[in-house]
């Protein structure tokens, strides 16, 4: 029944704590622009008003917790592949395993143009492997640092949802799983790929453990990894929860390493704190880069002038980002004009913060003598 | 990782009587086909698999030049 409210309307405690239900306003309750645009100002929301429940207590921002989720930094290359196990052929940050398999693969990155991303990863078996009895997994490996606050392994721990956007030649079922450093803690879920050469969104959301041991300094935490290749030696059929062990793959994952011709691909990688999937966070590229950088960074240094005198020449070279741990450096490129060679070494204080480019017994002085080198700088955890 | 090879690299510093002091510094290492300078640092995954090997007596790092 519709009534009108005249005079001096509704006063002060005229309407009742709960009066006001849902089921009290019908569904078209509220006419189109009834609330005036400035009828909700900031004097009308008491402090305390809007609680973490109504938006879902997630941060606003930075909440993934995958680095290169959509896989648009390539420092290394944009495609590699993999002489041996843990390796980082070509997108940063995300690693391949085999488990000891003699099959090998090709990582590329792609330009794609899809549910907003520009690039995805495509995993292609170089080598195959019939066997379906080793593991096959595209990885990454969280630093402890980075989930300290998700307090797993104590009563607290925080439930975390994974999302991906997949596609794979192959239909059928395909896994994931999260494990501890130690490798005895394990959570596999599986997932299905319906369609093939078609992406699909795919979320999944995994119960913080209560216990097992996870790293909160610079090692590794959390290791997740992307199983595309049949196995044995560490697959489960206890899926969706935590078990003890060492899992990386469901009972009748999908095998992909038995044809060059198959492959698996994924981006929009997303792994953030709570039971809900938000939409991918876009970080800038500089962002993504720095990010990036703290675990493989390419660097470059030299010297140029009059040397005062023959010996070893050496000049530091601080680093872009200060590295997880000590890295292993690679020259990639050097030349001199002055020198036996040009080497790189670690830096001398502290050798997350720089590294230092040598001429190694340096022999010609003068004018206009010079060296230099470019090299990499790895920390990564694997 | 196929490791082939491992050695250290000492540095030498001089002090200001030109004293020097020696130090191990580094290993030069050859992995999976590439040469690599690997800091002496747990937590660096190349020197963690150096030093597992050398544990598990199927690597050996040999002395400095």
């Amino acid at each position: 029944m519709a009534f009108t409210i005249s005079g001096r309307g509704i006063p002060t405690g005229g309407i009742l704590d709960g009066a006001i239900t849902s089921a009290k306003i019908n569904s078209s309750g509220l006419a189109a622009n009834s609330i005036a645009s400035d009828a909700v100002s900031t004097a009308k929301i008491a402090d305390d008003a809007v609680t973490e429940a109504k938006w879902g207590g997630n941060q606003l921002s930075h909440r993934n917790l995958i680095i290169n989720g959509d896989m648009k930094i390539a420092q290394r290359g944009t495609s590699g592949t993999n002489t041996d196990d843990s390796q980082f052929p070509s997108i940063d940050r995300w690693l391949t395993r085999t488990y000891n398999g003699t099959g090998r693969v090709t990582l590329a990155q792609q330009s794609i143009n899809s549910n907003g991303f520009k690039n995805s990863v495509r995993v292609t078996p170089s080598t195959t492997d019939t066997s379906g009895t080793y593991g096959y997994n595209l990885g990454q490996y969280i630093e402890g640092y980075n989930t300290d606050h998700l307090n797993w392994g104590t009563s607290s721990a925080q439930t975390i949802t994974l999302s991906f956007w997949v596609k794979s030649s192959e239909t059928g079922t395909f896994s994931v799983s999260f494990r501890n450093g130690a490798g005895d803690r394990s959570w596999v879920s599986s997932y299905s790929i319906s369609t093939a050469d078609t992406f699909e969104y795919k979320t999944i959301t995994v119960t913080g453990p209560t216990d097992g041991t996870w790293a909160t300094d610079t090692n590794a935490s959390i290791l997740l990894e992307f199983c595309y290749g049949g196995q044995t030696s560490k697959s489960t059929s206890s899926l969706d929860q935590w078990v003890t062990g060492n899992y990386t793959a469901a009972t009748g994952q999908t095998d992909i390493m038995q044809s060059t011709s198959n492959y698996f691909e994924i981006t929009g990688v997303q792994l953030e704190m709570g039971s809900v999937a938000t939409p991918f966070e876009h970080r800038s590229y500089g962002e993504e880069l720095a990010k990036c950088q703290r675990y493989y960074e390419i660097a470059s240094g030299g010297w140029y002038g009059y040397p005062a005198g023959q010996s070893n020449h050496r000049i530091s070279v601080p680093y872009k980002a200060t590295k997880r741990a000590a890295p292993t450096l690679t020259k990639l490129v050097s030349s001199e004009n002055c020198a036996s060679g040009v080497d790189v070494l670690g830096g001398h204080e502290d050798e997350t913060a720089s590294g230092r480019v040598q001429a190694t017994n340096l022999f010609l002085t003068g004018a206009d003598k010079y060296f230099y080198a470019k090299f990499s700088a790895d920390s990564e955890l694997s | 990782m196929n490791i082939t090879s491992a050695q250290y690299v000492n540095e030498t510093l001089f002090d200001k009587e030109g004293v020097p002091t020696t130090t191990q510094f580094q290993i030069n290492a050859v992995i999976d086909g590439k040469t690599y300078v690997v800091p002496l640092c747990e937590g660096n995954r190349h020197y963690d698999e150096i030093m597992r090997q050398v544990n598990a007596g199927t690597l050996t790092i040999t002395d400095a030049e």
